[in-house]
């Protein structure tokens, strides 16, 4: 009778199991990452050895809006003093919102962090929302600002839950400079970098001027997170939806990129994103892929010299991540060749635009940082001279390749240069760095709030 | 005198509470230290507790990386692969018997691990991590703090030997490192840690602080680094700025480099409520052995001023006797003499009989006072007339008042036989009219009147006098207060003339007043006197 019982119950289990993976099934015929592999120039000048340039561009594939992966996510406030008033009000409401987007299957815990850390709701699924509201809403300020500790309990709820089919974010706020526990950018990015390896992202918002862009930035950039900077605080609750939005639309995360790169072909540099090269062989990871948006690396490698109508395979990559959709990992191959031609006109002409633009942003982001350190030296005119010689290399590259988007980060550049003293620098320095941020995190160019700024401000000087 | 007994009360108020102060401070002082002891313990049970947490968070990630990596370990780039997915370290390191690198591999390093053996070059240069997991097996012998996971709980793999791992604390720029050894054979496995996410590890499983109920007991605790720097606190009591811990107490190996503090809020350390308490105390005890010495003093000026009046009393009474006698003598010598001619004779006897009077009435008084105060009174009860006794007690005094100009009026309507005292009622009348003669022969009158109502008879002496100010009115009837020195004025008397009339009168059933009146002193005394042959 038990028995029977039992073995009925297993058989009804396992046919319910089928019909409902079945439909997935079918969804999942397509890989969640689309693979594109392409040279700036897919022919090269027999001759001499010379530099060329990779991209591996990674898009998430939309595969119907019906499902999407649980979030695990933890949001992490700053409740310092200098967080009273309206900025604390909108962070609730912006938290507040950002978690009614989220269903009764997701996991949220809230840590808010002053000279200490309460963690206020521990990892929970989002099944009483109005308790959670409620406690939300009771968060009181003053203090300090316990910055790495909030993020350590942060991550600490998250990791409750960490498995491979949740989309886990930690969202930090903060207004203000770190000043309890460690508050190097160095060592909140080694905590990042740490986070990323087991598939947590830190996106940070950074509220009003007197944060510290730096560590906010490179907390974000080493766990593959977001960074935005919000002026006013007004904006918050549209960072935090940008940011759940991108959470809701994680497709793969984990995602490990593998180059091998065949005799004849020397790897040099991965442009803007930390790489590890060893030998022949090229890692590099980003945290997650997200639907109907493109993440890529650019490679340079050194070519051997060839001679006219050879054709060399230039880098095998292999890109392993984890659907979402399925939990399962999967892995996908692509590579690039390139030929060589004594024809100067064959190789002008296949240029590859959208690579061409993406390298040449990427220099244009290395020059930047350059400058931005010639100003952080105080070094205002050197500053200003790398700016805008840097502005008149995007310029004209923007001009030679038809490229609104680097015409765009000549503009910024420019600015930039304009904005050198006092306290417009404070500004400026937190937009800067956003952008480069933006760069290195290198996703396909979406609009953003900084951007409606970057377009009101352009309009302005265009006046 | 005085001076002398305000040093003697002063004393024994000021000893007692410097005796008990002394004594209560040492009691507080032990309870204090008693508290401390407890506070101390207290503190240190926590400090255990946060140590055993960390402890036991250094074993799980020991435990972690040991798990990492207890695979085969293959080529260098299948340890490269392991690394990239590790969370918790920075890079691997392997040596040989012979404690040489053979991970990273020095021929072909990646520009990781260039910058890693660079930052770590010292260590192998002592070649102290290495020393330190070669010369493990001799020292699993002794106990040395130095960092054997095993001493800390964590479960050793099975077969492996006490000493197989441990950590290595080394320093940095940034301060504090850990490097995990682990012995592999003949080999030895070393993972630098990343300290951010160490310290992160740690954080995770040490208290937070609850922001909607804080803990009102607690105090706030500090895990610091090498420096001094605030790695993470907890606790809701938030000390001052520039405050100093009450307890700090290093952590033991391989966090030997930091330390915890304790910051108590004052309420929690307790003692100065002790203090306070016995101040308190103090002052309350220093209050009432004040009282009782001003109150012992008040007594004691009392019985001094009643020794005097006494005294005072004595003289008098000596001096009052001495007139009436001497007058007796010398009337009576004058009697001697002139006794044929009989108009002034009977003159002369009147005055010595008078005068008997007013001795025999002195010292009645004298004597009825003492027995008052020695036994109380007695009253001797016999059928009277009022009236009759007034009228004679009058006739008596006739020649004093006549000599002293005084006019005496009667107005008596007391005729009525009645039981009565008749020694108590002259007693009073003859005082009453004593003080009239004294005290009130400026108004040239005195007024007697009697009345007779049932049982109760009133007689008022109403003399033309000076009067008595209305504050006094109660005074008068005091033993030894007179209102005007005598003997500075000219006027002798006992002081006990009106006391002993007011007790005599109240023996007998009634009271004797002052009753105010438009001028001079109005007297009025009334007594029980049952119609004699009622009862």
């Amino acid at each position: 009778m038990k028995i029977t019982r039992a073995v009925a119950f297993t058989l009804f289990a396992v046919l319910f199991g089928l019909a409902a993976g079945f439909p997935s099934w079918s969804a999942t015929t397509r890989p969640a990452v689309d693979l594109d592999v392409r040279l700036a120039a897919p022919y090269a000048l027999a001759g001499p050895s010379q530099t060329a340039y990779l991209r591996v561009g990674l898009t998430g594939v939309d595969r119907g809006r019906g499902r999407r992966a649980p979030v695990n996510v933890a949001i992490v406030l700053d409740r310092s003093g200098s967080m009273s008033g309206e900025k604390i009000e909108e962070a609730k409401r912006g938290a507040i919102a950002a978690l009614d987007r989220l269903g009764p299957e997701d996991i949220v815990s809230v840590v808010t962090y002053n000279n200490t850390v309460d963690v206020l709701v521990p990892a929970t699924k989002l099944a009483d929302r109005q308790s959670i509201y409620a406690r939300i809403r009771s968060i009181g300020t003053g203090g300090n600002t316990a910055l790495f500790a909030g993020v350590s309990k942060g991550a600490a709820e998250l990791r409750k839950f960490l498995d491979a089919g949740r989309v886990n974010t930690l969202i930090l706020l903060s207004d203000g400079l770190a000043n309890v526990g460690p508050q190097s950018p160095g060592e909140l990015a080694d905590l990042g970098s740490s986070l990323a390896r087991e598939g947590i992202a830190v996106t940070t918002v950074g509220l009003g001027l007197s944060y510290n862009e730096d560590l906010m930035t490179r907390l974000a950039m080493s766990s593959d997170g977001n960074h935005f900077f919000v002026e006013e605080s007004s904006d918050l609750e549209y960072a935090f939806a940008t940011e759940f939005g991108d959470a809701l639309s994680t497709v793969a995360q984990g995602v490990t990129i593998r180059i091998e790169c065949p005799p004849g072909v020397r790897p040099v540099r991965v442009l803007g994103r930390k790489a590890q090269i060893q030998g022949s062989k090229v890692f590099a990871s980003l945290n997650q892929v997200f639907r109907d948006q493109t993440r890529y690396l650019l490679l340079e490698v050194e070519l051997a010299p060839g001679y006219a109508g050879q054709s060399r395979r230039v880098g095998d990559v292999q890109v392993q991540y984890r659907d979402l959709a399925t939990g399962r990992s999967t892995q996908t191959n692509a590579h690039a060749s390139v030929a060589f031609t004594r024809d100067s006109a064959l190789v002008e002409q296949r240029t590859n635009r959208d690579v061409m633009i993406d390298v040449v942003s990427q220099i244009g982001r290395a020059n930047n940082e350059l400058a931005m350190a010639l100003r952080d030296q105080g070094k205002i005119e050197e500053s200003r001279a790398a700016y805008n010689s840097n502005s008149e290399y995007l310029l004209k590259n923007a001009v030679e390749l038809g490229s609104v988007q680097l015409d765009q980060e000549a503009t910024a550049n420019v600015i930039a240069g304009e904005n050198l003293e006092g306290e417009a620098w404070k500004r400026e320095r937190k937009v800067q760095v956003q952008l480069q941020m933006k760069g290195a995190t290198q996703r396909a160019p979406i609009l953003r709030e900084d951007d409606k700024k970057k377009e009101t401000k352009k309009s302005k000087k265009d006046d | 005198m005085k001076p002398r007994l305000i040093i003697v009360l002063a004393t024994i108020v000021v000893v007692p509470l410097v005796i008990l102060g002394w004594l209560g401070v040492r009691v507080v002082r032990g309870e204090q230290a008693v508290l401390e002891s407890q506070f101390r313990k207290l503190v240190a049970g926590q400090f255990r507790a946060v140590e055993l947490e960390l402890e036991g968070a250094l074993a799980a990630v020991g435990q972690t990386i040991v798990e990492e990596t207890s695979g085969p370990i293959g080529g260098p780039d299948a340890f490269r692969d392991l690394l990239r997915t590790s969370p918790l370290c920075d890079q691997y390191y392997i040596l040989d018997r012979d404690g040489r690198l053979i991970f990273p591999p020095l021929r072909a390093v990646t520009e990781q691990e260039r910058r890693s053996l660079e930052r770590t070059r010292a260590l192998w240069e002592e070649g102290a991590v290495f020393a330190a997991a070669a010369t493990a097996e001799q020292r699993a012998a002794q106990t040395d703090a130095t960092s054997s996971i095993e001493q800390r709980g964590l479960p050793a793999r099975a077969g492996a030997g006490p000493s197989n791992q441990g950590w290595h604390p080394w320093y940095a720029s940034r301060g504090l490192e850990l490097m995990f050894w682990r012995r592999d054979g003949d080999r030895v496995f070393a993972a630098e840690l990343n300290r951010s996410r160490l310290i992160a590890e740690l954080i995770a499983v040490l208290p937070e602080t609850e922001m909607v109920e804080p803990d009102i007991a607690g105090g706030r605790i500090r895990l610091l680094d090498r420096s001094g720097r605030t790695i993470y606190q907890w606790g809701a009591f938030e000390p001052a700025e520039d405050a100093l811990p009450d307890f700090q107490s290093n952590l033991s190996a391989p966090l030997g480099a930091w330390s915890l503090q304790y910051f108590a809020p004052s309420a929690l350390r307790g003692g100065e409520g002790l203090l306070a308490n016995l101040m308190l105390g103090l002052v309350l005890l220093g209050l009432a052995l004040a009282a009782m010495a001003v109150w012992f003093y008040r007594e004691q000026s009392r019985a001094m001023r009643e020794a005097t009046q006494r005294v005072s009393f004595v003289n008098q009474v000596s001096h009052e006797l001495k007139t009436p006698l001497t007058n007796i003598r010398m009337y009576a010598e004058l009697l001697e003499q002139d006794l044929e001619e009989s108009e002034r004779g009977r003159h002369n006897v009147e005055v010595i009989v008078s005068e008997s009077r007013r001795l025999s009435r002195l010292i009645g008084n004298v004597l009825t006072f003492g027995r008052g105060q020695r036994q109380g009174l007695k009253l001797h009860r016999a059928s009277g007339v009022v009236d009759e006794v007034v009228a004679d007690v009058v006739q008596g005094f006739a020649p004093a008042l006549r000599r002293a100009g005084v006019t005496p009026e009667l107005r008596l309507s007391a005729s009525g036989a009645a039981s009565i005292d008749r020694d108590v009622l002259e007693q009073i009348v003859g005082n009453l009219l004593n003080n009239v003669e004294k005290y009130a022969s400026t108004g040239g009158s005195v007024a007697v009147s009697t009345a007779q109502d049932g049982d109760r008879v009133t007689l008022e002496v109403a003399d033309a006098g000076p009067g008595i100010p209305a504050k006094d009115r109660e005074r008068v009837f005091e033993p030894f207060v007179r209102l005007s020195d005598g003997l500075t004025e000219g006027v002798a008397g006992t002081g006990i003339g009106l006391a002993l009339a007011r007790d005599l009168a109240r023996l007998h059933g009634g009271d004797l007043e002052l009753i105010p009146s438009d001028a001079g002193a109005t007297f009025r005394l009334t007594l029980h006197c049952p119609r004699a042959g009622d009862g």
